[in-house]
């Protein structure tokens, strides 16, 4: 697996060209071997064919002069068609004239004027190895017909050689040079409009993101069986990981859940000890946990939220009522909270517990970022958001985006809750098309913003039924 | 005070009957809603701490039925559940608040004492939170047990944040309920009357503060912890 990892993937297009141009490459093998064979089984095709090609060639170097036909160069006759031969040719016109003659060495034609009606004449006579063909071709020149005589004199199979070459170069060499061109040609073509259906689904595959796995790839466009089979594949890949990252949330839920009432019992233990330091360090330490245990919970039902159609809720009225149930807590910790109303409502598209719990989320962080005495600021507007400023150290920008994912505190072991809180704040805000934004408070600190005014906003008249 | 306490985790039970008793409360612990039924039938309780998971039905529905019943006993539903809008449901299904597990004892109580102190609740005529007691219809105020003077509309103030001890008040109910028949409050009337009785509070020596909380109101709170 790892030698085939190591080399590099090829695509499906060249893989295809390169089998492809193998099967041509065979076919035109084996299409060679039957031309051969059907030659060799047959030499009288061979005659026929190396008179039609001598007598082309002769052809070719006429020309029709006021006296009738000529050489075009008549110092250069044409030298024979197949090596090893002598050739004579003698050219009649349509009276019986003779306009042309060639005699090599001994070899003649004779005189006499084939009938009118002959096109094509081919003979052979055999005297031991060697041979005489004799033969008569008809051509045309400037619309005047003429009768070419030939006698070629050779000897073995050789002079064949250069016809049988010629044959195989016009009927199989260049037949099948442009079958395969087209073929690779719509190869290529087919090839990629196959896969372009299977770039969608991977592009879909891609964009998958990992907090939402409810997602489903959606079929192709233009349905292709394949296609259609991988992508329901994926889909049932899909689901089968859903199952299992829920079972893995709502066992962690779950465990969380069944913590409180042995959670409840250690806190009663602890609140019942003679008071001291130990005791209030105890109950320090379950008030943590009672902090990241509500934390995982608020995190799976983040996960799970839905905003249901038409729900509705006001900002300004959650705020002060997550500012007023904080302010014991700020009150205990020696730290306070202050809250600036918007003049008014602030209606937006929404799920009133749900953005409580990220802005309590907020508001919890920012009281514990604070130094002792320090004032926490909520505000509401402009438009639908909220605003939460500390004077604590502050968020550095390059860690801004960090600090959103779970998990992750800006220092290691900073007191209390599973560093869930900007997640949580991330998911609910994320599940209202909202957005969370980390900046700097005037006067030092980090300043959290809840911005509902992608969409959320119902102020702008739609969904404000 | 008699408490009704219905809870099925036993352990638990015990030691809430155990923080109760100490504080003051009689309590009477019931593991199953039949039970639970049963006692209130019996016995008039002033408070029903309320689980909502029971091994033989839902919290809620048992509530429902003593609503339906005619029954205002207050209830303090003290339960697992803190998924979204639960709070909401356990409201609107008539429980007077809603606590989350897991909880301290001393939240538990202030919990208890708050539904205890709501006007409906009928509570008696003397209100406490930390070391300040008003007897709201002799209308006398101690702290530490020593008598202070107060002035009526400082009065006033105190039983409207002694009812609600511990949590914060809102700056409209509060104007409304002090200023209700006046023609007009200014706006700085208020403030005034929440600094002279922070400095009437702090002569006095008591431990609990009355903080502000900008933009919503002002809250009792007991000494911060050391």
């Amino acid at each position: 697996m790892t030698g085939a990892a190591a080399r590099r993937a090829r695509p499906l297009r060249v893989r295809m060209t390169i089998r492809l141009g193998l099967v041509a490459l065979l076919f035109f093998s084996i299409q060679l071997l039957s031309v051969l064979w059907i030659y060799v089984r047959n030499p009288n095709a061979l005659d026929e064919l190396l008179v039609t090609a001598e007598a082309g060639r002769i052809a070719a170097a006429l020309v029709a002069a006021p006296e009738g036909p000529e050489l075009a160069d008549p110092r250069a006759v044409p030298e024979p068609f197949a090596g090893g031969t002598t050739r004579a040719f003698l050219i009649h016109d349509s009276v019986g004239n003779i306009v042309l003659r060639h005699d090599d060495g001994t070899l003649r034609v004779a005189d006499e004027p084939p009938a009118s009606f002959v096109v094509i004449r081919t003979q052979r006579e055999q005297h031991g190895a060697r041979f005489l063909l004799s033969g008569t071709r008809r051509i045309a020149l400037a619309g005047q017909p003429l009768w070419i005589g030939l006698a070629i004199s050779g000897e073995g199979f050789r002079p064949f050689v250069p016809v049988i070459a010629d044959e195989i170069r016009v009927h199989v060499i260049f037949p099948l040079v442009l079958l395969s061109g087209l073929y690779l040609l719509f190869n290529f073509g087919a090839v990629r409009s196959a896969l372009k259906p299977l770039e969608a689904v991977m592009a879909t595959v891609d964009r998958i993101d990992p907090a939402q796995v409810g997602q489903r790839i959606a079929p192709p466009a233009r349905p292709v069986r394949e296609v259609e089979a991988l992508v329901a594949s994926v889909n049932r890949m899909l689901a089968r990981i859903e199952q299992s990252v829920r079972a893995l949330q709502d066992f962690a839920a779950d465990a969380a859940h069944e913590l409180r009432t042995p959670l409840s019992i250690a806190m009663l233990n602890a609140g019942a000890l003679p008071p001291g330091p130990a005791r209030e360090a105890l109950l320090y330490d379950l008030q943590a946990m009672r902090r990241l245990i509500s934390q995982m919970l608020d995190m799976s039902h983040a996960d799970a939220l839905e905003i249901p159609a038409g729900a509705e809720a006001d900002l300004a009225a959650i705020a002060a009522g997550v500012v007023a149930d904080l302010a014991p807590l700020a009150v205990a910790r020696g730290r306070s909270i202050a809250f600036r109303p918007a003049p008014g409502p602030l209606p937006v598209r929404g799920h009133a517990d749900a953005i409580g719990r990220a802005l309590r989320n907020l508001v919890e962080n920012a009281l514990q970022h604070g130094p002792p005495g320090s004032e926490v600021a909520v505000s509401c507007g402009p438009g639908a958001q909220i605003c939460v400023r500390d004077s604590g150290p502050g968020i550095p920008p390059e860690r801004r985006a960090e600090v959103l994912q779970r998990h992750r505190r800006l220092a290691p072991g900073d007191g209390g809750g599973a560093g869930l809180g900007l997640a949580i704040a991330r998911t609910i805000m994320a599940a209202h098309r909202g957005r969370i934004e980390i900046g700097d408070a005037p006067g030092g600190g980090a300043a959290v913003r809840l911005d509902f005014r992608r969409g959320g906003s119902a102020d702008g008249g739609e969904g404000s039924a | 005070m008699r408490v009704l306490l219905v809870e099925d985790s036993a352990r638990l039970s015990e030691l809430i009957v155990a923080g109760l008793s100490a504080a003051g409360f009689a309590a009477d612990p019931a593991a199953t809603l039949a039970a639970a039924e049963a006692a209130a039938e019996a016995v008039p309780y002033d408070l029903i701490l309320l689980d909502l998971g029971l091994p033989d039905g839902d919290g809620a529905a048992f509530m429902r039925r003593l609503r339906r019943g005619g029954c205002l006993t207050p209830v303090l539903m003290v339960t697992a559940r803190s998924g979204l809008d639960d709070k909401v449901r356990g409201l609107d299904a008539g429980a007077d608040d809603y606590l989350v597990k897991p909880f301290e004892l001393r939240e538990l109580l202030a919990r208890c004492r708050a539904v205890l102190r709501r006007p409906a609740a009928c509570l008696g005529p003397v209100l406490s939170f930390g070391d300040i007691e008003l007897d709201c219809a002799a209308r006398r105020v101690a702290v530490a047990g020593q008598p202070v003077h107060l002035p009526p509309r400082e009065t006033d103030l105190l039983e409207l944040l002694l009812r609600r001890g511990g949590q914060v008040v809102g700056k409209p109910a509060i104007e409304q309920a002090l200023y209700a028949l006046a023609s007009e409050v200014t706006p700085n009337a208020l403030e005034a009357v929440v600094s002279r009785l922070r400095r009437h509070l702090a002569q006095a020596g008591s431990a609990a503060g009355l903080h502000t909380v900008r933009g919503i109101g002002y809250m009792l709170a007991a000494a911060e912890r050391p």
